[in-house]
């Protein structure tokens, strides 16, 4: 396999094309554009209640060039398992089977049915879009939600911190796992390609800014993506068989300060918080390999 | 009854929303492309949610149906070659000529 290095070499065929239902300078469907460059038109993709059920279409317009499948909210996973069955059974192999959810149909609705397939090794990408909030619902806390971040339910502040998907799903021991940032898109595209090629189950987890729920403007979405990687709170990493490879090390480091003042959603975190974070994050950059 | 004979539901026709789209519907500012600074880096196709955005003889080409007016183009062109410019403001109606 061939990995795209160059923006040049992005196919310019769009799988997830212009007029969808998202709004303006939605991260969610900004990652799922990105993603199709490289998964291709033998792709099956099955999208539980969330923002990005909506933004594709539904059962009478679509966005989507390649079959799709709205599930309920708890089993995108395992829809995927079964779409894979029966391509099994008919002797298809050229197919990638992807569920793709939000950070609620990830992380809380639709856990049980993902860590089931992940225990199963079943031979499928689960992609997690994570916006932080329950979006398509109007915003509310989840789980993976940040510590002190103000939603319509918390609006003093989140309680408790984010829960770390990427270490439960890594005591899977997936095929592959990666994390992504919709400002690198030459970094996701490259991990989808990667996974791609991977048999078994393999998990990618892409930070997707929404405006909306982090109190931004609608141009800062790119931004934001991006300053969570260079402020230290977003690593780019992926592991194969369990062993880490950092992908991204950016150019330049900001204090995590600068992320947090930049949303509406942190205006109550204090200094002394912020400077615990930057404490925290400044620990765990001390070990990562470069 | 053999699996492929079990009656289908209606789907969606590929294409569908990308042929009814009119953003203009909704848009309050467009970028505008300075070509001149422009360096075809590529950069704003990838960034852009709604692909209005596109490389055709040799230079960034703007499907106006599809783009929203997000205006992260403008704000992450590396060589700010594009500015976004008003088309709705409010209370005083649509502004400047097409
Ligand atoms: C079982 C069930 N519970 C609740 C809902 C209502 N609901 C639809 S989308 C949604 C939130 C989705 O959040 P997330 O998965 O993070 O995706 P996002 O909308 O943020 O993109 C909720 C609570 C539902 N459709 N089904
Ligand atoms: S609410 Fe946020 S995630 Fe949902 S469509 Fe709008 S911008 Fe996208
Ligand atoms: S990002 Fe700017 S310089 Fe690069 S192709 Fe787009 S308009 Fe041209
Ligand atoms: S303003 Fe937004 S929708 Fe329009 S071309 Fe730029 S990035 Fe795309
Ligand atoms: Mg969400």
């Amino acid at each position: 396999m061939e990995l795209i290095n160059s923006l040049a070499a992005v196919p310019d065929t769009e799988l997830f094309t212009g007029g969808h239902g998202g709004c303006r300078g939605c991260g969610a469907a900004l990652a799922a554009r990105q993603a199709m460059k490289a998964l291709g038109p033998r792709t099956i993709i099955t999208i539980p209640a969330s923002c990005m059920a909506t933004i594709g279409g539904s059962g009478l317009t679509t966005a989507w060039e390649i079959p799709f499948y709205h599930s309920l909210f708890e089993c995108a996973p395992a829809v995927a398992s079964g779409i894979r069955a029966a391509l099994d059974i008919q002797g298809i192999e050229d197919v990638n089977v992807v569920s793709w959810a939000g950070d609620a149909g990830t992380a809380d609705i639709g856990f049980q049915s993902l860590t089931g397939a992940a225990e199963r090794q079943e031979n499928i990408i689960h992609v997690c879009y994570d916006n932080e909030t329950y979006m398509n619902t109007g915003g509310q806390a989840g789980s993976a939600t940040p510590y002190l971040a103000a939603t319509p339910d918390t609006p003093a502040g989140k309680p408790t911190p984010r829960k770390d998907m990427l270490a439960i799903m890594a005591a899977h021991r997936p095929a592959y796992l990666a994390t992504a940032s919709v400002a690198y898109p030459l970094d996701l595209i490259q991990k989808f390609q990667r996974a791609r090629e991977i048999e078994g189950f393999r998990y990618i987890h892409i930070l997707a800014p929404c405006f909306k729920g982090w109190g931004i403007k609608e141009d800062q979405t790119v931004q934001l993506a991006r300053i969570a990687v260079e402020c230290g709170l977003w690593q780019l990493y992926e592991e194969v068989d369990g062993r880490r490879r950092v992908t991204v090390i950016p150019e330049r480091r900001l204090p995590v300060r600068e992320y947090l003042r930049l949303q509406g959603r942190f205006q109550t975190m204090d200094e002394a918080t912020i400077a615990a974070l930057q404490a925290a994050v400044d620990r765990r950059w001390q070990e990562v390999p470069s | 009854m053999a699996a492929k004979d079990l009656p289908l539901v209606p789907g969606a026709r590929p294409g569908s929303m990308a042929a009814a789209a009119a953003m203009e519907r909704i848009r309050e500012q467009r970028p505008a492309i300075d070509k001149e600074k422009c360096n075809l880096c590529r950069e704003c196709l990838l960034y852009c949610p709604d692909a209005a955005l596109a490389i055709a003889g040799g230079e960034v080409r703007l499907e106006l149906r599809f783009c929203k007016g997000c205006g992260i183009c403008a704000r992450e062109c590396p060589a700010r070659a594009i500015t976004m410019v008003p088309e709705y403001a409010g209370d005083r109606g649509l502004v400047g000529e097409e």
